[in-house]
C-alpha cells in the first residue's frame, strides 16, 4: 500500500528528494530563471518554484503548516516577510555569509529573512511640460498645487500599500490619512493599470506626475514597443524623500520555512542570491538595486540620479500594512 | 407535446440504494467547498473579522454591488444584442458562408476576458487626447464623468465581445429545435419572420437564452483580471481585497457565502418563474431554411454575424499578431520550451478535468433519472449551479478548508496523510472539477430531459437493467450534449486562472498562469505567444465539436 502511494507520488514528481530547493515565490522573472539555472549548475541542487501572490502563498503555507511543502518563501514586499514571521512560518537563517554580505538594515529583526534586491518608489514627471515646482517629497504630492495632475495605480497594489505604511510609520495615522485624502483629490484619473500604464498616460499628457517603481523604468528601457519608448523618453526621475527619511524602497527577500525538508539547500540558495556575481546580474537584468554594499550601479540606474534609500521603515511596514489598507478604504482610493 | 414524467414508472423493483449512495457521496464531495462556505455564514466572526466585515459594509460593499450590477447588466444586454440576432439569422436563413460564420461565431469563447483586457490597452489609450480635450474645455467633473463612462463602456464591450457565444449557443440550439417547427407553422399562418420571432420563437427560446445569459453573468462576476486592470472594484475584487488586503479570510468567506446565496435565490426565482412551461417537442427531420429575401435582409444577416466576429475574434487575434510581429522580443529556445510545456499541462489538465466532470455528471444525473429521491433531485439541481456560481478564488478557499480538514483526519506519516499533503495536482483537479462540474451537469441534465422516457421504458420492458438501458439508449442519445459539455468545460479549464495559481504544484505552469506571470512581471508583450497558443488550443476543441455538431444537425438540409 505504502509502496504504491510512494510510487504515485514519485510519478507526480512531488516527493522530496535530496538535491532540491522548493520555492514559494512571488518572483519568477526570466532573470530569476537564469539565476536559478546558474545555481543548479554550480551546486547540483534543483530549484523548483510555485509562483503566486505573496498573501496567497502565506495562505497556502498556513494550510500546510504541519507538513511544509516548500523550503523558501520569497516575496517582493518586506511587509509580507514580516507577516510570515509573525505567523510563525519562518525559521532563523543563521548564515554567516548572509550576515556578512547583507547590511543588518536589510535583514529581518529576528533573522528570519534577508533581502536580495531593492526597488525605489519614485516620482517621474513630464520633462517638456513641467518647469519648476517639482515635488520633493511624497508628502508634497498631497498639495493642492498638483490637483488633477497625478497618476498612480490602485491602492490594492502592494507598493502603494507599503508606501502608505511607511508614511504611517513616519508621520502617524492622522497625517497619513490626510495625505491619502490629498493625493486622491489630485489624481488625474481613477487608479487603473500597471506602473507602465501610468508612465504611458503621462507621456500622452493625462497628467504631469506619476508614482512608479524603478523596476518598471528598467522595463520601459528594455521594451521594443514604440509607445513604451516614447513614454521612457518623455520623463525624468525624482527620488522623493519622506521628511528626514530617504526614498521609500521595498525589497525582494526570502525566508526559510519552519520545518522545511531542505533547509540547508534553502540557506545555500539565499547565500547564492546575495553573492556579488548574482547581485551584479540582478542590477543588469532587472534594474533592481543590489543590497550588497559597494557594487557599482548600472549606467541606467546612474542616469536616474542618486538614491538614498529609507531602510528604517522597511521593518515597520508590516506593522502598519493593515492600517494602510483601512485608510485607503476610508478615503475611497480604489 | 409530451409532458415530462416526474418518475420513470419502471424504476421500482430495482435496488438503487447503492447507486444512490454513490450519487450522494459524489455530489456532496463536489459540493464540499460550497458547503464549507455556506457553513461560514453561521459561524460567529472573530473580533478582527467582525471589524473587517463592518468596514466592508461601511466603505466598500455599496460601490462593489453597484459596479458589479452595472457590469453584469451591461454585459448581458450587449451579449444579448450580439448573440441573439446572429443565432436567429444563422438558424432561420440559408445564406452563403452560413456554416463558416456559425462556427466562427463560437470561437471568441476561446479568448479569456483578462487577455482581451490587456489587448485593449492601445485602443483605450487612443481616448486619452479626447479626454484631455474634455478636461481643458469642460472642467474636471465632466472629464471624470466621461472617463468613467468610457471605462464602463470599454469593459462592457470587452466582456460582451468574448462572452456573447454563450448566448449565441443557447439561442442557436433553441431556434433550431422546436422553435423552427413552430416558426414554420407561424409563417404558414401568414406571420412575417419578425412577428414569428417575437411572438413564437423568442418566448420559446427564453429559458435557453436566460441560461446563456446566466453564464455570461457568472463569467463577469468571476472575472478578476480584466476588471482589476481597468480599475473597477467589483464583488470579486472586494473579495480578494478582504482576503489579501485586510487579511481576513473568515470575512472573505462570509462575503462569498452571501454572494452564493444571492445567486441561488436568483436561479430559484428564475426556475420558479419558468415553472412548468417546459416544452418537449420531438422534431422529425428538419424544415427547409429559406434563403434571405431582399437585399436588406441579406445585409442584416451578414452584419449580425460579422459584427460579433470582428469584435470577439478578429480584433483580439489581430492585436495579438501585431504584438508578436512588432513588440514581443523574439522567443528563445528556452521560451519555446516553456510555452510547449505549459500548453501540454493545459491540455492534460483540461482533458483530465473534462473527463472527470463528464463521468461525475453522468453518474449523478443518470442515477437521479432512475431514482425517486426528492432530496437527491434537489442535490442534483444545486450541483448544476453551485460550482459555476462561485468565484474561482472562493472555490480555492473552500478546497483549502477541505484539505485542512482532510489532513487533520489523516495526519502526516500515514500513507493517506502523506498522499493528501503532497497530492497538489489532485487538489487542483478536485477544485477544477468542483468548479466546472455544473457546466457538464447542466448539459447532461438538458440532454436527458430532451429524451423521451418511453425509449428507456421500452428497453426495460425488453429485459434490460437500468444500467444496460442507460448504456444502450440514453448514452448514445446523449452524445451531442456530452460533446457540447466537454468543449465548454475544456475551454473553461484552459482559461482558468485563480484556481491554478492558488493550488498548483511545483514547476507546474499552465498557459494561463504563464500569461499571468508575464503580465505580472511587467513584460506585457511577452504574453502574446502563450496567449496565441491558449486561444488556438481552445479553438481546436471548439472547432472539432462545432464541425461534428453541424454535420449531425444539418446534414439533411445542407446536402
Amino acid at each position: 500500500m505504502t509502496r504504491s502511494f510512494t510510487s504515485i507520488l514519485f510519478a507526480l514528481g512531488l516527493s522530496a528528494h535530496a538535491a532540491e530547493v522548493r520555492l514559494y515565490s512571488e518572483r519568477h522573472y526570466d532573470a530569476d530563471k537564469k539565476v536559478f539555472a546558474a545555481f543548479t549548475e554550480k551546486t547540483g541542487i534543483d530549484v523548483k518554484v510555485v509562483k503566486a501572490g505573496a498573501n496567497e502563498l502565506i495562505a497556502r503555507l498556513k494550510s500546510e503548516v504541519n507538513a511544509p511543502q516548500a523550503d523558501l518563501y520569497i516575496t517582493t514586499d518586506a511587509a509580507s516577510l514580516t507577516k510570515a514571521t509573525k505567523a510563525g512560518l519562518l525559521t532563523p537563517l543563521k548564515s554567516e555569509i548572509i550576515n556578512k554580505q547583507v547590511p543588518a538594515s536589510l535583514r529581518g529583526k529576528d533573522d528570519t529573512w534577508a533581502a536580495f534586491t531593492m526597488r525605489g518608489r519614485v516620482i517621474v514627471y513630464a520633462k517638456d511640460r513641467v518647469k519648476g515646482n517639482l515635488p520633493k517629497s511624497y508628502q508634497d504630492l498631497a498639495s493642492p498645487a498638483y490637483k488633477g495632475n497625478i497618476l498612480i495605480r490602485s491602492s490594492s497594489n502592494k507598493y502603494n500599500r507599503s508606501l502608505l505604511a511607511s508614511l504611517i510609520a513616519i508621520d502617524g495615522k492622522a497625517k497619513a490619512t490626510k495625505w491619502a485624502t490629498g493625493v486622491k483629490k489630485n489624481l488625474a484619473r481613477p487608479p487603473q493599470g500597471s506602473d507602465r500604464d501610468q508612465v504611458r498616460a503621462l507621456a500622452k499628457g493625462l497628467g504631469d506626475f506619476a508614482v512608479v517603481n524603478t523596476y518598471y523604468l528598467g522595463l520601459l528601457e528594455q521594451s521594443s514597443n514604440e509607445e513604451d519608448q516614447k513614454a521612457r523618453a518623455a520623463v525624468k526621475v525624482i527620488f522623493p524623500t519622506s521628511g528626514d527619511q530617504g526614498t521609500h524602497v521595498n525589497v525582494s527577500g526570502g525566508g526559510i520555512i519552519k520545518g522545511a525538508a531542505n533547509q540547508e539547500n534553502a540557506r545555500k540558495f539565499l547565500e547564492f542570491l546575495v553573492s556579488e556575481e548574482v547581485q551584479k546580474l540582478y542590477q543588469k537584468l532587472t534594474s533592481e538595486y543590489a543590497v550588497v554594499p559597494g557594487i557599482e550601479l548600472e549606467p541606467l540606474q546612474k542616469s536616474w540620479g542618486k538614491i538614498s534609500p529609507d531602510r528604517d521603515t522597511i521593518h515597520v511596514m508590516g506593522e502598519h500594512d493593515q492600517e494602510a489598507v483601512k485608510i485607503f478604504n476610508f478615503v475611497g482610493w480604489k | 407535446m409530451a409532458q415530462k414524467n416526474k418518475h420513470s414508472q419502471l424504476s421500482g423493483g430495482w435496488d438503487l440504494s447503492l447507486w444512490q449512495i454513490l450519487a450522494w457521496a459524489l455530489g456532496l464531495l463536489l459540493l464540499s467547498p460550497v458547503i464549507v462556505l455556506l457553513a461560514s455564514l453561521f459561524t460567529p466572526l472573530t473580533p478582527n473579522a467582525a471589524e473587517a466585515w463592518q468596514q466592508l459594509q461601511e466603505y466598500l460593499l455599496e460601490d462593489a454591488i453597484k459596479e458589479t450590477l452595472i457590469l453584469i447588466i451591461g454585459s448581458c444586454s450587449l451579449a444579448f444584442i450580439l448573440g441573439v440576432p446572429a443565432a436567429w439569422f444563422v438558424e432561420n436563413f440559408h445564406f452563403p458562408g452560413r456554416r463558416f460564420l456559425s462556427i466562427a461565431l463560437v470561437l471568441p469563447l476561446a479568448i479569456p476576458p483578462f487577455i482581451a483586457a490587456y489587448l485593449s490597452t492601445e485602443a483605450r489609450e487612443k481616448f486619452i487626447p479626447f479626454l484631455i480635450k474634455v478636461r481643458t474645455e469642460q472642467g474636471i467633473d465632466t472629464y471624470l464623468l466621461w472617463e468613467e463612462c468610457l471605462r464602463y463602456g470599454c469593459l462592457i464591450l470587452l466582456f460582451a465581445s468574448v462572452l456573447y457565444p454563450y448566448v449565441f449557443l443557447a439561442g442557436r440550439s433553441a431556434f433550431s429545435g422546436s422553435g423552427i417547427i413552430l416558426g414554420e407553422a407561424g409563417r404558414m399562418l401568414g406571420r412575417s419572420p419578425w412577428m414569428v420571432f417575437w411572438t413564437v420563437q423568442f418566448p420559446l427560446a427564453r429559458p435557453a437564452l436566460v441560461a446563456g445569459l446566466f453564464l455570461v453573468a457568472m463569467e463577469v462576476l468571476n472575472d478578476y483580471g480584466a476588471v482589476k486592470h481597468l480599475g473597477f472594484s467589483t464583488l470579486t475584487v472586494t473579495l480578494f481585497g478582504t482576503w489579501f488586503g485586510l487579511d481576513q479570510i473568515e470575512t472573505a468567506k462570509r462575503l462569498a457565502g452571501f454572494i452564493l446565496v444571492t445567486i441561488f435565490l436568483l436561479v430559484a426565482l428564475e426556475r420558479w418563474h419558468r415553472g412548468k412551461a417546459r416544452l418537449n417537442l420531438h422534431q422529425e427531420g428538419r424544415p427547409i431554411t429559406p434563403a434571405p429575401r431582399g437585399l436588406f435582409v441579406t445585409i442584416f444577416c451578414y452584419l449580425s454575424c460579422l459584427i460579433p466576429i470582428s469584435l470577439g475574434l478578429i480584433f483580439p487575434t489581430y492585436s495579438l499578431v501585431h504584438w508578436l510581429l512588432e513588440d514581443a522580443t523574439k522567443p528563445t529556445a528556452e521560451s519555446w520550451r516553456e510555452i510547449f510545456q505549459a500548453a501540454k499541462n493545459s491540455l492534460i489538465l483540461g482533458l483530465v478535468a473534462t473527463v472527470t466532470c463528464l463521468v461525475s455528471a453522468l453518474i449523478i444525473m443518470g442515477i437521479v433519472r432512475y431514482s425517486r429521491g426528492k432530496l437527491l433531485r434537489f442535490l442534483s439541481h444545486v450541483s448544476t449551479v453551485a460550482g459555476y456560481a462561485s468565484p474561482g478564488t472562493v472555490i480555492a478557499l473552500g478546497i483549502m478548508g477541505v484539505a485542512v480538514t482532510a489532513r487533520d483526519w489523516f495526519p502526516a506519516g500515514t500513507s493517506i496523510g502523506d498522499f493528501l499533503i503532497s497530492g497538489g495536482i489532485l487538489w487542483l483537479i478536485f477544485a477544477i472539477v468542483a468548479r466546472y462540474f455544473s457546466v457538464a451537469a447542466q448539459m447532461v441534465q438538458q440532454g436527458l430531459a430532451r429524451q423521451p422516457e418511453n425509449f428507456g421504458q421500452a428497453s426495460r420492458i425488453l429485459g434490460d437493467s437500468p444500467l444496460q438501458s442507460f448504456r444502450k439508449i440514453a448514452l448514445p442519445l446523449l452524445t451531442p450534449s456530452l460533446l457540447g459539455g466537454a468543449t465548454l468545460v475544456f475551454v473553461d479549464v484552459c482559461k482558468e486562472l485563480p484556481l491554478c495559481l492558488l493550488l498548483r504544484p511545483f514547476e507546474f505552469e499552465t498557459l494561463s498562469t504563464l500569461i499571468y506571470g508575464k503580465v505580472d512581471q511587467g513584460t506585457i508583450y511577452a504574453c502574446a505567444m502563450p496567449s496565441l497558443f491558449l486561444i488556438l488550443l481552445s479553438m481546436i476543441g471548439l472547432i472539432l465539436v462545432e464541425l461534428n455538431g453541424w454535420r449531425k444537425l444539418h446534414h439533411k438540409s445542407d446536402s
